[in-house]
């Protein structure tokens, strides 16, 4: 019996792929085949967007970019055990200065169900701080005119959804620490009528979680980005945000 | 319960993910505990890209180069399209884009290759599309060598091409204006037939057919993965809208 996630080779040409998992029936163990998971591109699902950060330069995290607010910056600094690849974004001298990584087009998400945003970063201060995660449009420290995301105002987190420049927010809020991890998630349901916002410890635990079921950009025009931007409103050069991973998925099945 | 193929994610991070399968009929829901983070050296991992980056250097591990003179550019996204690059014509004659893998020909077609675009043509008049495999970027003369499928005005066929000697699928299907299409292009196991597809967006087959002669799989006779489109005409007007586009083999690698 082959171990558990065993990948072995067909002799035949153009099989579908024997791969050993673990199963829940009653017996255990099973072979079964799993050919598409591996051997096919998959044209009905959005190929997921994932950076671990774990490159120096910004044409390595395609199909993201990195674009300068002012005289911020955004470069790769020291990894962690538990964070291999972690980018910083740090202030300029000047007020409202910061970075973004992103899709960089304000028209590459139309919200249609199913989409998710996932981010796990720390903010080294949060004195003075705005962050924006998730989908929207905007890579200046104007507000976005469609969104839906987190956004750090210090240390208050919020969820919102934005659709031609009219903003929904979550009722409550959450206090995070300057220097933590977190991981972040915006999540669209299947009907996109209501956006989850959690945020979570490194330990997995959801330390908060809300909802927002009005002001989602789905109509046509309501187009949006994906990016997380960090930026300080005040005038002195400091670090901001550190980001280990990000991840864009839509877990709709896509008709085309 | 969900669909087969669909996976769900565990609620707690750094878990196993499942995916729900089918097994001697029955729908499972399995626990797949290492497969997302597995590297198959036996396999050509697939290249595949939804043309959801902004700029022009973020379709990775494809590039775009232009012909004389067209523009390619995103366009708003659709629910079920998320991510799109139009290529649109200049003023000037035979101009247009394309999407590709390699400066230079480099893919030595071995069999099982199989090469896949979601495409929409804003307009047919004058239109000469590309995808597939093949190795010439100006689409004004036939490829080398290479194996693909055309649209000239709005008929559709399939091509190979071995060493200059081009030979076209004695069918052909009528595109239509602002429609969705999927794009096929497939490569039989021992190289000696190549298959092409056209689907509409619901995944029914539209049109196929195949060519068993001229499939460049000697030394010497390498390609490229390409998609593109130009306007024979001098004038301006979207051409092509690429939503997405993979390059894979089933073929597995010695290596």
């Amino acid at each position: 019996m082959a171990k558990i996630s065993k990948y072995p080779e067909d002799t035949a040409p153009n099989p579908h792929k024997f791969i050993l998992v673990e199963g829940l029936a009653r017996d255990g163990k099973y072979k079964t085949k799993m050919g598409n998971l591996t051997a096919l591109a998959f044209r009905n699902r959005m190929n997921p967007v994932y950076i671990e950060f774990d490159v120096d330069a910004a044409a390595q995290i395609s199909p993201l970019d990195v674009v300068a607010i002012g005289a911020g910056t955004f470069l790769d600094i020291t990894d962690e055990s538990a964070h291999p690849g972690v980018w910083r974004i740090t202030s300029g001298a000047a007020a409202n200065t910061g970075s973004n990584v992103t899709l960089n087009g304000a028209s590459a998400v139309l919200i249609g169900g199913g989409e998710e945003a996932e981010f796990v970063v720390r903010f080294p201060t949060t004195t003075n701080l705005v962050a924006r995660i998730g989908f929207h449009d905007t890579l200046t420290t104007t507000a976005p005119v469609d969104a839906v995301m987190l956004t750090a105002a210090g240390t208050t987190i919020t969820g919102s959804c934005r659709a031609n420049n009219v903003q929904s927010n979550t009722v409550t809020t959450y206090t995070i620490s300057a220097n933590t991890w977190y991981r972040m998630k915006v999540v669209v349901n299947s009907d996109a009528t209501r956006v989850d916002f959690y945020v979570y410890d490194m330990a997995g635990t959801l330390l908060w979680t809300d909802s927002v079921t009005t002001n989602i950009p789905t109509a046509a025009g309501r187009e949006t980005g994906f990016t997380a931007q960090a930026y300080k409103t005040t005038i002195t050069a400091a670090n901001i945000f550190d980001i280990d991973w990000l991840a864009y998925r839509n877990e709709k099945v896509l008709t085309r | 319960m969900p669909r087969i193929g669909e996976y769900t994610e565990a609620g707690a991070p750094n878990k196993e993910s499942e995916i729900v399968h089918s097994l001697d009929g029955i729908t499972r829901k399995t626990k797949l505990k290492y497969v997302p983070f597995m590297v198959f050296a036996g396999k050509m991992w697939p290249l595949q890209c939804d043309m959801n980056g902004g700029g022009s250097s973020q379709h990775a591990p494809f590039t775009i180069a232009a012909i004389n003179g067209g523009t390619m550019a995103q366009i708003a996204s659709l629910a079920d399209h998320p991510g799109i690059w139009r290529i649109t014509s200049a003023a000037g004659a035979n101009s247009g884009y394309s999407v590709v893998l390699f400066s230079a020909s480099k893919i030595l077609i071995g069999g099982n290759e199989i090469a896949e675009f979601i495409v929409r043509f804003p307009s047919v008049t004058s239109l000469t599309a590309r995808g597939g495999f093949y190795d010439e970027n100006t689409m004004t003369v036939p490829p080398t060598d290479g194996a693909w499928i055309e649209v000239n005005g709005a008929t559709l066929v399939g091509k190979t091409a071995n060493n200059g000697a081009v030979s076209t699928t004695g069918s052909s299907y009528a595109v239509s204006a602002n429609t969705w299409y999927r794009l096929k292009v497939e490569v039989n196991e021992d190289a000696t037939q190549v298959d092409f597809y056209i689907y509409d967006a619901s995944g029914t087959e539209l049109w196929s057919d195949s060519l068993a002669v001229n499939i460049p799989t000697a030394t010497g006779r390498e390609t490229d993965f390409r998609c593109g489109a130009i306007k024979t005409a001098a004038t301006a007007t979207d051409m092509m809208d690429v939503d997405w586009l993979a390059f894979y083999c089933l073929d597995p690698q010695t290596r």
